[in-house]
């Protein structure tokens, strides 16, 4: 498939101070403050953090896709070629252009109503005019792209017909396809086995760098960060404790909680110790 | 005191097509033992935990407690069971009663299974509670308004609470935070070394099974393809699915991605 990459902006993020809050009964609650961050295109980012530290909130506001009792405040908020502090408020959720997302949950984020055919040849003609029988061949095409052994089979099955690690492929297929500047994956494979993980990620990141497309990886895996980022930004509570180089950070992290977090994951050198260290003490 | 004997389980999928959950096979867990059972998705761990624990009966082999038969427990024998061996599983939010508090579903062991009066049950709640270091305060609480790490740590007590010989834990750490799941797994060894009980531990994570376990049974399609010596399945695994999962672990590993 050609890749009409044409020109890119430098950076395909970048955001200062940015706040997230939603609306509560007891009043606002705030997910996300300070948050800064510039991607320069191309770039493999992620954000670790554990559940309540705010990264999922960070990416679904960069995508768009936060929902209308949210907030969303900052002092500079670029994504691509979209400014987000002006950009008109609307009843549901709109994506921002050039981005597209990967979910944790394949089942969810798929209609199952329609057929794997059906949704990734709209995702594709949503890209531009092109006839419903080239978009079936485009859609066979990126199926096998993403590792899809059988894609006359896949493409005329129903989510529930597959298994998950399916799912998840038809999903990075359909974000894919319309070959988008930033590529937002939140916890992309934190529902799968750990071989599969490694498989999806080896994809993933194949396939953006050939597409010239910017990755924004959520991931509570210090793993996959390690083994899939250029650079990490560890949240907690919130914010940004720490963030840089990600060979740098996990290897000296200057931060007291990156040090916890990395110190208490438990790794198989740890066969003989008599205990797992924990993160007890540290705020 | 649990063995299986050639248990083996079939479901009948759609189109009538047999599913083969789990072909036959082997184990026998003691107290003291620490087995690790590991496995994707699909592999068969989650049907033998309901094998073990007598929730579903094999479709052919048996499993057997003591010598009897699980299926076949009734009466006491079922009550001593239901005593000896105590499940931890994944999901502590369905596996409580939303409507009622976290002190009354880890009292009802004790009233159920060891017949204690509700004086007696409360002591006993507090005791357990104490020993995983949980404030006693958040027991009146009703489980929706605990985290997801205290929340376990009640599905612990109940489990503890009627000192089990065998404790069986289904992806237990599973769906908690990294920071959380150093604690919760180090308060399953204090626990196994305090009361000599054994503990089956069910995993697809292999760090984490393999810090709990002495054996690893590896478990793949239905069957066992590897088990033995935790030293021995990690470093020099025999089957080739062993060795690909051990290599997915090391690429993650800080070691491997500094040298790639």
């Amino acid at each position: 498939m050609p890749g009409d990459v044409g020109l890119r902006a430098a950076n395909a993020v970048e955001v200062a101070d940015l706040r997230v809050r939603y609306r509560t009964p007891d009043g606002w609650f705030t997910a996300v403050s300070d948050f800064s961050l510039t991607v320069s295109s191309g770039q493999r980012v992620a954000i670790v953090g554990e559940s309540g530290s705010g990264k999922s909130s960070v990416c679904m506001a960069l995508a768009g896709l936060l929902p209308l009792g949210a907030a969303v405040e900052a002092t500079t908020a670029r994504i691509i070629e979209t400014d987000l502090t002006a950009r008109p408020t609307r009843a549901i959720p709109y994506q921002v252009p050039g981005v597209s997302v990967v979910f944790q949950n394949a089942m969810n984020a798929l209609d199952p109503v329609w057929t794997v055919g059906s949704q990734l040849g709209t995702a594709i003609r949503g890209r531009g005019a092109t006839s419903r029988a080239r978009a079936r061949v485009l859609a066979g095409e990126w199926l096998e792209r993403v590792g899809i052994r059988d894609p006359a089979r896949v493409l005329r099955a129903r989510p529930y017909e597959l298994s998950g690690g399916m799912r998840q492929r038809v999903m990075i297929a359909i974000a894919l396809c319309s070959q988008p500047e930033l590529l937002i994956a939140d916890e992309p494979t934190s529902a799968l086995d750990v071989t599969l993980s490694v498989d999806l990620l080896e994809l993933i990141t194949s396939l953006t760098a050939d597409l010239g497309t910017t990755l924004l990886m959520i991931t509570h895996d210090i793993g996959l960060c390690r083994a899939y980022s250029d650079r990490v930004v560890v949240m907690h509570r919130g914010r940004v404790v720490e963030q840089g180089d990600t060979e740098q950070v996990l290897a000296a992290p200057s931060a007291d909680y990156t040090a916890a977090l990395l110190a208490c994951a438990p790794s198989l050198g740890q066969l003989n110790d008599h205990r797992l260290t924990t993160m007890v003490g540290v705020s | 005191m649990i063995t299986a004997k050639a248990a083996a389980k079939q479901y009948r999928g759609r189109d009538n097509t047999v599913v083969h959950a789990l072909n036959p096979l082997d184990l026998v867990i003691e107290p003291g033992d620490r087995v690790g059972i590991i496995g994707e998705s699909g592999s068969g761990k989650s049907t033998l935990v309901r094998l073990l624990l007598g929730l579903e009966t094999p479709s052919a082999g048996s499993i057997l407690y003591q010598d009897g038969e699980v299926s076949q427990l009734s009466g006491d024998r079922l009550r001593q069971f239901r005593r000896d061996v105590q499940l931890v599983g994944q999901d502590t939010t369905s596996s409580f009663d939303p409507l009622r508090s976290l002190r009354d579903a880890v009292r009802r062991p004790a009233l159920e299974i060891l017949g204690l009066t509700v004086a007696e049950a409360d002591a006993a709640v507090d005791e357990v509670l104490a020993s995983l270091a949980v404030d006693p305060e958040l027991s009146s609480r009703r489980p929706s308004q605990v985290s997801g790490g205290q929340r376990q740590r009640f599905a612990i007590a109940r489990a503890l609470i009627v000192s089990p010989r065998i404790l069986i834990c289904d992806e237990s750490v599973s769906a908690l935070d990294v920071s959380v799941q150093g604690a919760v797994l180090n308060e399953f060894k204090d626990f196994a070394e305090r009361s000599g009980a054994g503990i089956v531990f069910v995993s697809h994570g292999v760090p984490a099974t393999a810090f709990l376990s002495d054996r690893l049974v590896v478990m793949h399609g239905g069957d066992v393809v590897e088990q033995g010596d935790v030293s021995q399945v990690v470093n020099r695994p025999k089957h080739p699915y062993t060795a690909r999962l051990m290599g997915a672990y090391r690429k993650l590993s800080a070691d491997e991605s500094s040298a790639a």
